[in-house]
């Protein structure tokens, strides 16, 4: 019985609703001692003095540590090693880490380090992206405060401008969105007698931390192992920022030669870990009269605090997706990472698409609008088909669910152009495309590794470079693995990922979870049957070609056994059926100086279409529901595909209209906390219909293309489109609130 | 960061023990402590006293008034089918508080004598002329509530007080209205809150109008020059505009104008026109 394509359910999910898990800051460990952080309390400064030997006095305190410590390179490697793990000379942003206190318990040395007192010369600061880019004195990085500049040119925008009936330029801008996962973070560093160094905690990339902790505490990687515990939530927010973590916790860890554990508070997260990059696009965009669309020209840019993070490669996506998915034949985009003197942006969910492609689709409604087309022709005759080209030039050859999922919206929706509805009712399209994987933007790690042990007694163990995150990782690997060795899905299990049982298998991000590692596993999988399938053909005297693997048994022609024999058999034999699995995407290519190239392996495709109501009394908008229908190839768990477009749908409203993360004139987030940063909760969910499209994608497992961030991507310019459906008042800038409406209603 | 630091906790069985305790030294009494904890976390040691085992969590009724225990919690008052009959703005109000969890916990004491400018079962009670038994060793007083709140924050209670219990009026009206403006649907911080209550004869003629707001002044109140205004007056929709106008100018007058942005202003306008007019069609309306 195949369980890939079934609705078969998390394993852990009924634990998880009652309350369990072993978490992060859970476990403990004999002698174990407690870190905090002392941070910047300005934006911009020189440190003058850090009076350690009066920390280290005080009552509780085991040791304090500055960027002196650190016996290897004070850096956290991402793209550009320009962050450091604890200050040096500079501070560059509110919350900037300076210095780790280590107590035997966690009050004490929260409250030493909220209390330490630093000697630091502040200088002026720049917090505006506009103002920091090429600023002539401030200088955060390099000397014009650019982390990161790409572009795309194709075709000749500035003539095919002239031969368009209608021109729209406009200004989009977007704030931070706080990633909200459940589980602040939190680690604990092990030292061992042999100087090896354990590293537990909540993490999306174990490879990334292993590789912070070998070089800032100066060890080879066969003595740093990371393991990851269960973790409550990411959406990008556990990617980097774990690195910088962990070693707040190893360093002390292996000075003292005693467990540490470190766990930031809600409040402290908020401040100074990382978040969806704020943006400012210039998008200009023109059609013909018969709705075609001649040219775009974008000049996005994103504000990356005060280190380079992930910014070049979040701006790297943004830049590909900025025209969204259609056809256009003349591009110019300019994109630009600038650095200001604010927390670090990294990655979330989107990784700097959804800022693009809010502009992007509210444009495309706003020249419908114009034309006096409906949005879903105007969006018709534009999308990308197989055998068009993106705009980078590449060219799709297969699995493009785009028009597809398009008609599925229309159909299950109902919606007609023109319809009649209720006043102060509207519907928003987007349509919306996601290159799977990490494309040319991080192609040096586009491989993953997976090891399978299948027991004598029939279980099955697996293991994986990739992380179960709460999107159901671990489910969905299970299946595959049961299908592909021909076990039920009760006998497989999943060993919590640890950098010590598979190679650098990279980041679990750019939703590659499921195609990467499906396919090591694939790999792993297949040398384990080839045993099987020897063994098999002696037990059953027929030649290899004519075994079959169904429903627990092997079988030729009529004559069966039952798979468990044949794997007891052999372990009798001591045959190995352990095997390691190694996939490798294929290539992908980006021209810096053309901005074209084969970028991503393939895309994903989605429609939104979201129906709101907006009063025109207060301006509040009521989410009524939402149609969203995504492309993924091959839904191996149909229910989790759904699960994950409820989730995203929900988390793109917040986005959409409500969360508002605001800053004060240092640069310090004034509203930390969730009595104050607004996120949607469990009551603020409309109706929501999630669709799935399956137009499979040749080298995926069973067809799985990746899937995870697409569907918060589009949801923010649906609902601002249904808004301007709802009372012709068009907002530029999120989140779309009561406030703004209000104001648009008055000014018309 | 979190450091909560009690220094005793007392959880006494008898009202009698309570204000014995109360009398002898500074304890912060806590119910439900949905607000006491958050205060808490600013580190300021403290000595807590539990009034949950006081049995104050009664609803009865005479022939004039409904009389409501301090520590009934929002879940009980949302459901409570005297609440409902005969002071149905309060069950809305309580209806409304923050979230299932924080409606289990949270009590209607507490949120009166947490006197936050936003508290949603204020501006319901005032509706009804509520008033508040408050005990001691030195005896029992009566507080009209519209009198107990001096400032956001702050109350005419001392420290060697309990409060008892909450006593409304019955009004019997022929129309009820209660808006919440917030930012989403739970756990949602009123950004404004307006309660009516309308007696209209059948000559459709307002007999008597109450209203009140919350978030709107610096304490919840009612707004009486505007009730003033709308009695005996024959309803038409021109006179409820003028109404959300007037309502608009008290606030001005009141919170000398000190407004984040220009929006709440109109805003109030509309919702106070919006209820009256379900108020006038005897909707009770949450929403
Ligand atoms: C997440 C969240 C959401 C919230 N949302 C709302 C909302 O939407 N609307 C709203 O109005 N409020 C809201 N609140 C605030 C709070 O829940 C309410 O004010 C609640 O009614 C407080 O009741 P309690 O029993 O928890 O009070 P406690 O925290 O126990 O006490 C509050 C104060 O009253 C005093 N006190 C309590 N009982 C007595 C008594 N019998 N005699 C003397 N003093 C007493 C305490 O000493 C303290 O000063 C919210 C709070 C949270 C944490």
């Amino acid at each position: 019985m195949s369980v890939v394509g079934k609705r078969v359910q998390r394993p852990e999910s009924i634990t998880r609703v009652k309350g369990g898990g072993l978490f992060a800051d859970d476990s403990k460990y004999h002698g174990m001692l407690h870190a905090a952080v002392i941070r910047s309390p300005v934006a911009r400064g020189i440190i003058q003095c850090i009076n350690t030997e009066s920390i280290i006095k005080k009552k509780g305190i085991e040791g304090v540590f500055t960027c002196k410590d650190i016996p290897g390179k004070n850096v956290i490697p991402v793209v550009i090693d320009d962050q450091p793990l604890l200050a040096e000379r500079y501070v560059n942003y509110v919350g900037e880490p300076i210095a780790v206190v280590v107590a035997k318990d966690r009050e004490t040395a929260r409250t030493v380090a909220k209390n330490a007192k630093l000697k630091i010369k502040e200088l002026p600061a720049i917090l505006d992206i506009l103002e920091a880019r090429n600023h002539p004195d401030i200088h955060i990085f390099g000397d014009d405060n650019i982390f990161k500049h790409l572009k795309i040119r194709r075709g000749n925008p500035s003539s095919a401008f002239k031969k368009c009936d209608i021109i729209l330029e406009n200004i989009y801008r977007t704030p931070y969105q706080e990633h909200a996962y459940i589980e602040p973070h939190s680690v604990t560093a092990i030292p061992y007698p042999d100087g090896t160094i354990e590293v537990r905690g909540c993490m999306q990339c174990p490879f990334y931390v292993r590789e912070a902790v070998t070089k800032s505490l100066n060890l080879p990687e066969s003595k740093v192992r990371v393991i990851q515990s269960a973790t409550g939530g990411a959406f990008g927010g556990k990617e980097d920022v774990p690195s910088l973590i962990a070693c707040q916790a190893a360093l002390p860890a292996m000075k003292l030669g005693k467990p540490v554990k470190l766990t930031y508070d809600r409040t402290e997260d908020m401040i100074a870990m990382s978040k969806r990059h704020p943006s400012w696009t210039y998008y200009k965009s023109g059609v013909t009269r018969d709705g075609i669309l001649r040219a775009v020209e974008v000049e996005y840019i994103i504000d990356g605090g005060a280190y380079s993070t992930l910014s070049a490669v979040v701006l790297f996506r943004g830049t590909v997706h900025a025209v969204g998915p259609y056809r256009c034949p003349n591009v110019k985009v300019d994109s630009y990472a600038v650095a200001t003197n604010k927390v670090p942006c990294g990655a979330f969910r989107g990784f700097g698409s959804p800022q693009v492609l809010f502009a992007a689709e509210s444009q495309m409604d706003e020249l419908a609008n114009r034309l006096d087309m409906d949005p879903v022709e105007i969006r018709r005759r534009n999308l990308l088909r197989v055998g068009d080209e993106t705009i980078t030039g590449q060219k799709l050859k297969n699995s493009v669910g785009l028009e597809k999922s398009l008609d599925k919206v229309i159909q299950v929706s109902g919606w007609t152009p023109g319809g009649c509805k209720q006043d102060g009712v509207g519907y928003g399209f987007s349509t919306i495309f996601y290159g799977v994987g990490l494309g040319a933007g991080g192609k040096h790690m586009a491989r993953t590794g997976a090891r399978v042990i299948v027991h004598a007694d029939g279980s099955v163990s697996f293991s994986v470079g990739t992380t179960e995150l709460g999107q159901g990782m671990i489910t969905v690997l299970s299946q595959i693995v049961a299908d592909e060795i021909g076990v039920p899905l009760e006998c497989v299990d999943m060993i919590p990922t640890d950098t010590s049982r598979v190679p650098d298998s990279g980041p679990t991000v750019a939703s590659r979870a499921t195609t990467m590692s499906g396919n090591a596993l694939k790999d792993a999988c297949t040398k384990i049957r080839n045993t099987l399938r020897s063994e098999a053909s002696e037990m059953l005297g027929c030649s290899l070609d004519e075994i079959d693997f169904d429903n627990g048994l092997v079988s030729n022609k009529g004559d069966s056994i039952p798979l468990i024999e044949v794997i007891k058999s052999c372990s009798f034999k001591r045959l190995s059926l352990s095997a390691e699995g190694w996939h490798t995407s294929p290539p992908t290519t980006f021209d810096d100086k053309t901005g074209t190239g084969d970028v991503y392996v393939t895309y994903a495709w989605a429609t939104n279409l979201a129906k709101v109501k907006v009063d025109r009394e207060t301006g509040e908008i009521n989410i009524l529901k939402i149609w969203s229908a995504h492309d993924v190839g091959k839904a191996i768990n149909p229910t989790l595909a759904e699960g994950q477009i409820e989730g995203g749908v929900l988390q793109g409203l917040g986005y959409a209209v409500m969360e508002d993360m605001k800053s004060d004139s240092r640069g310090a987030i004034i509203n930390p906390e969730f009595s104050t940063y607004i996120i949607p909760t469990a009551q603020d969910q409309p109706e929501i219909v999630p669709l799935i499209v399956e137009e499979p994608y040749p080298d995926g497992p069973f067809g799985a293309k990746g899937f995870g961030e697409q569907p918060l991507m589009g949801i923010a310019p649906a609902v601002a489109n249904a808004v301007f459906d709802a009372v012709r008042v068009r907002i530029r800038e999120l989140p779309v609130t009561p406030e703004k409406v209000w104001q648009g209603l008055r000014n018309k | 960061m979190t450091m909560i630091r009690v220094t005793a906790y007392e959880n006494p069985k008898s009202i009698e023990e309570a204000t014995t305790f109360l009398a002898k030294d500074t304890y912060v009494p806590i119910a439900g402590g949905t607000d006491v904890i958050l205060e808490l976390r600013n580190g300021m040691p403290v000595k807590l006293l539990d009034i949950n085992n006081l049995k104050l969590n009664h609803v009865t009724s005479n022939k004039d008034n409904i009389e409501i225990g301090a520590a009934c919690t929002h879940t009980q008052l949302a459901s409570n089918p005297i609440v409902s009959q005969f002071v149905p703005l309060v069950g809305i109000a309580a209806g409304k508080v923050g979230s299932k969890q924080i409606r289990n916990r949270g009590t209607i004491g507490g949120n009166i004598v947490n006197a936050s400018p936003c508290a949603d079962t204020i501006p319901a009670l005032l509706i009804y002329d509520a008033e508040l038994v408050l005990l001691s060793k030195k005896g029992r007083r009566i507080a009209r509530l519209d009198e107990f709140i001096t400032s956001p924050y702050a109350t005419i209670k001392r420290n060697d007080e309990l409060l008892h219990s909450i006593i409304c009026k019955k009004n019997n009206k022929t129309g009820y209205s209660y808006l919440k403006l917030g930012r989403r649907q739970a756990v949602n911080i009123s950004r404004m809150t307006i309660s009516v209550a309308l007696d209209i004869d059948d000559d459709n003629a307002v007999i008597d109008a109450c209203i009140s707001a919350g978030s709107v002044f610096p304490v919840p109140s009612r707004m009486k020059d505007l009730e003033k205004f709308l009695r005996g007056e024959k309803i038409k929709p021109k006179l409820f505009k003028e109404a959300g106008k007037l309502a608009v100018d008290l606030m001005i007058k009141h919170s000398g104008y000190r407004w984040s942005t220009p929006y709440k202003e109109p805003v109030l306008a509309g919702l106070i026109e919006r209820a009256l007019m379900q108020a006038s069609k005897g909707i009770v309306q949450d929403n």
